[in-house]
């Protein structure tokens, strides 16, 4: 046996001494055993780790962590960079688990690095078929954890099961159709012992559904079809035969609510997008929140945000989930920033809509009545000749994550005020092919236009501060016990405000666009925040 | 697909686009069938395979650490166009390098590796079906993954019959430390208290060091914080010589050989 010994800084005795006497030799990485369901339950209470894509089941994308908070953030310094060579956009939200950090690409790779170097452990790459039917650019944001599996979800519908230690893969379910229309680029939800996962393919004219897969087989469990079939209470919503490929996409990562058992998910627009003349009504569940009883896939309550939308305002927000105590009763709230332009606060147990105001510039509506139902400004369909309307396509907010803080009371969200020329035309259904009745074009100059960190109340829907960031951004926000809303811009900037006032506090040139949400965790006793930006991950941490 | 690199080579993390070489006119114009297939260019293509191939596919391609080429059945496809785009792009996360040469020699090549044939006693004897207890009975799972069941500290094996001829397949059973893959150097870091930890080398730089320890769970060390890194020259994986007899090895060869996951 031939040993190689290398001995390392010989002559350092001082500082080895002195880390054994910290006990500091322990290993960074993990000890293993990965995530259990009652781990991810109770998610807040463990904000060393970031286990899920939202952070908590209940979405509000908030920490515990104050080690980082409004007296030194401005010592904030890069702890790592790691690049990714690929050529898309990467909008991933990592997990971290006892210091392995988890992360997507957008060509559906799958990196393990060190969240204490960002070195890699090992990488994964899905092999993406070459021809997929995508609406908008390739992308992966992230994956679920169980156990000591990773679950991601593909842009050719694929459903897979990877080793967490070693990145291998363990199954490969194909679930849907990609040349069909079907097509994954969310991170699934873990709920119990089984993977909940949405398809985009709003602008293929699929039929959207949620399902849940059994995590250790991969079988699926229930499927919950987000437009009713004949029969079916919902369907007389669909002129004739209309809902058959009435797209209603469930892209984005739902919520859950384990006490109610309730899985809250965003639903998309109905097809063709910006022509509704051949699917005449209110079309549900399109641009809905659903509420699905986890055990059988049973939808309990929806609520609809725009019934019979034309602009391709799709609900694909995330539901946030919050209880506050009103007159001595816990209630239990939904909040939800539309891509309309509208703020919700919903009662999530039954569905039932509490208040709403517009957070961004809009013209559609003159505002909501009682039960929450849009009063619509007249002629504001797409034309063939073309239409202003605000909030953009885009919407006032999307899929970026927006943050709740129970210190603060105050919910975040990152708002776009801009319009759109919206345009009509004919479309005809074609399987794999676009299906979106029209076109627009955004009318907002580039100097004009707006984008801010907005703090809403949820107890009047009112926005109590703003930070306006230049030009328009597309980033998640996140808050922490610390007091500060951490955010982006597309031009590669990365701040963090005063929660309680939205004052800059600090700032990052990334020289990437941040079109992702931040998260923290904590490393060796060591708070970090880390966002995508660019092709690359950053991460940073207190200087000394 | 499966892809577990040694992360420190960062090509092999390279998306397959981006590690196509395009300097080869045949593979963007698209041609798809072999403009060279003369005896004498199936002769040069031999010379050429014997220079640039044979290390790994053995001579007259009955493979070694790389697949038996006789079989005439890829995984990676049968085309002609198929077997040109492996040698001049290389196969992604797996030990095919990309092999340059202009794009005649490559044809020519292609000319011979198809005119390949297995000699009839060269056929495959073993019993796969005792070999799959033999599997089991040694435990060979305790280390090595198959269809999603399994251990970490080997390579998976749900592949490994397209990957490596029964030649290699063999020796990996009775002589581990002969032919040790990149991806799997043993390392051992000992702490400044003493204390060792053993595993799989992943990553290293000037700071730190990355490993998969014995348990099967992924490690990293501050060099600052250990006292000195050992590299036995030795496999991981425990030697079966004399543990097996002919027959039995000949079986466990050919359920390895057996294991085609697409
Ligand atoms: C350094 C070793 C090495 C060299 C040199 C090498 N190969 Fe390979 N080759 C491999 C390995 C390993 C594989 C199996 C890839 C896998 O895991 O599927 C392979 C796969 C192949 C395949 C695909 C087999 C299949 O089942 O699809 C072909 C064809 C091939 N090699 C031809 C060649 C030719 C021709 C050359 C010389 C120009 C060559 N190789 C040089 C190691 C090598
Ligand atoms: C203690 C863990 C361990 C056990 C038990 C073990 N192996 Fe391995 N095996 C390894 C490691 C580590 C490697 C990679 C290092 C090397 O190539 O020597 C390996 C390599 C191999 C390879 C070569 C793979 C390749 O890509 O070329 C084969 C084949 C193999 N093992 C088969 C077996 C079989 C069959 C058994 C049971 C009879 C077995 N192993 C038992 C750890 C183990």
């Amino acid at each position: 046996m031939n040993l190689i010994k290398r001995s390392l800084h010989r002559g350092h005795t001082f500082w080895l001494a002195l880390a054994a006497a910290l006990g500091a030799v322990a290993a960074l990485g993990a000890q293993g055993g990965g995530v259990t369901y009652e781990q991810l339950v109770r998610a807040g209470d463990d904000p060393a780790n970031w286990i899920s894509y939202h952070g908590q089941y209940n979405a509000q994308r908030y920490s515990r962590l104050a080690q980082i908070d409004r007296s030194n953030v401005d010592r904030l310094e890069l702890a790592w960079v790691r690049q990714l060579p690929v050529l898309g956009q990467v909008q991933t939200t990592p997990l971290v688990v006892d210091g392995i950090m988890y992360l997507t690409t957008p060509e559906n790779e799958v990196y393990a690095v060190d969240a204490a170097t960002g070195n890699v452990f090992w990488t994964y790459r899905h092999d993406l078929d070459d021809t997929l039917a995508l609406c908008c650019s390739k992308q992966s944001r992230g994956v679920g954890m169980l156990g000591e599996r990773l679950y991601l979800t593909t842009m050719d519908a694929h459903l897979i099961a990877l080793d967490a230690a070693t990145g291998t893969e363990l199954w490969d379910r194909k679930i849907a159709d990609h040349l069909a229309g079907y097509s994954m680029t969310a991170a699934p939800l873990v709920v119990k012992d089984m993977i909940v996962t949405g398809t985009g393919g709003g602008e293929y004219g699929i039929r959207g559904w949620v399902d849940a897969y059994d995590a250790a087989t991969g079988e699926r469990r229930w499927r919950a079809y987000t437009i009713p079939g004949p029969g079916e209470p919902g369907n007389e919503t669909w002129e004739g035969d209309s809902w058959k490929t009435g797209g209603a996409s469930t892209w984005m990562t739902g919520s859950y609510d384990p006490d109610l058992n309730l899985i809250y998910w965003g639903v998309g627009n109905p097809g063709p997008d910006w022509n509704g003349e051949t699917r005449e009504g209110d079309n549900l569940y399109s641009d809905s929140v659903i509420a699905i009883d986890a055990d059988t896939g049973e939808i309990r309550w929806h609520f609809q945000f725009t019934p019979h939308d034309i602009h391709d305002w799709d609900a694909c927000q995330v539901p946030v989930l919050i209880d506050v105590e009103v007159g001595g009763r816990v209630q239990k709230l939904m909040l939800f920033a539309n891509r309309n332009g509208f703020f919700y606060v919903l009662d999530r147990e039954t569905g039932r809509f509490l208040q709403g105001r517009e957070y961004a510039v809009q013209t559609w509506a003159q505002g909501l009545d009682d039960s929450g139902r849009p009063i619509r400004v007249p002629d504001m369909e797409p034309t063939p000749e073309g239409k202003l309307v605000y909030p953009d396509v885009n919407g006032a907010s999307n899929w970026w994550s927006p943050s709740y803080s129970p210190d603060t009371g105050l919910f975040y969200t990152m708002a776009y005020d801009g319009g759109a020329m919206y345009y009509s035309a004919e479309s005809e259904y074609v399987e794999g092919q676009l299906f979106v009745g029209g076109s627009h074009v955004p009318q907002t100059s580039d100097d004009a236009r707006v984008s801010a960190v907005r703090a809403i109340d949820p107890q009047t829907a009112r926005v109590v501060w703003e930070h306006r960031v230049q030009p328009k951004s597309m980033s998640g926000v996140m808050t922490t016990a610390g007091g500060l809303v951490f955010a982006g811009t597309v031009t590669g900037n990365f701040l963090a405000l005063d929660a309680e006032t939205g004052d800059d506090l600090w700032h990052a040139r990334l020289g990437g666009n941040v079109i992702a949400a931040p998260i923290t965790y904590q490393v060796n006793g060591r708070q970090q925040v880390t966002i995508a930006a660019g092709q690359a991950i950053f991460t940073f941490a207190l200087g000394d | 697909m499966v892809a577990l690199a040694a992360a420190g080579v960062l090509t092999a993390a390279l998306p397959a686009a981006a590690q196509r070489p395009l300097a080869s006119i045949d593979a963007q114009t698209g041609v798809d069938a072999n403009p060279y297939t003369s005896d004498e260019d199936v002769a040069v293509g031999e010379e050429l395979y014997a220079s640039r191939c044979s290390v790994c596919h053995g001579p007259e391609g009955r493979g070694d650490r790389g697949p038996d080429l006789t079989r005439q059945v890829y995984r990676h496809g049968n085309s002609d166009r198929a077997i040109f785009m492996n040698i001049l792009s290389g196969i992604p996360n797996t030990g095919m390098p990309s092999v340059r040469l202009s794009d005649k020699e490559m044809w020519q090549i292609v000319a011979y590796v198809r005119s390949l044939r297995a000699p009839a006693e060269m056929a495959e004897t073993g019993d796969a079906d005792a070999g799959r207890a033999l599997y089991a009975r040694h435990d060979c799972g305790r280390c090595h993954f198959v269809d999603g069941e399994g251990g970490r500290l080997g390579p998976e094996l749900s592949t490994i019959g397209w990957s490596r001829s029964p030649v290699h397949l063999r020796a990996s059973i009775v002589d581990p430390g002969g032919d040790i893959e990149d991806d799997y150097r043993q390392v051992r870091v000992v702490g400044a208290d003493g204390s060792p930890t053993v595993g799989v080398l992943l990553n290293e730089d000037s700071y730190s060091i990355q490993l998969l320890d014995m348990a099967g769970r992924l490690r990293s060390f501050m060099k600052s914080d250990i006292d000195e890194i050992e590299r036995p020259q030795v496999s991981l994986m425990p030697s079966f010589a004399g543990r097996l007899d002919d027959p039995e090895l000949d079986a466990l060869v050919a359920y390895l050989s057996s294991l085609r996951r697409r």
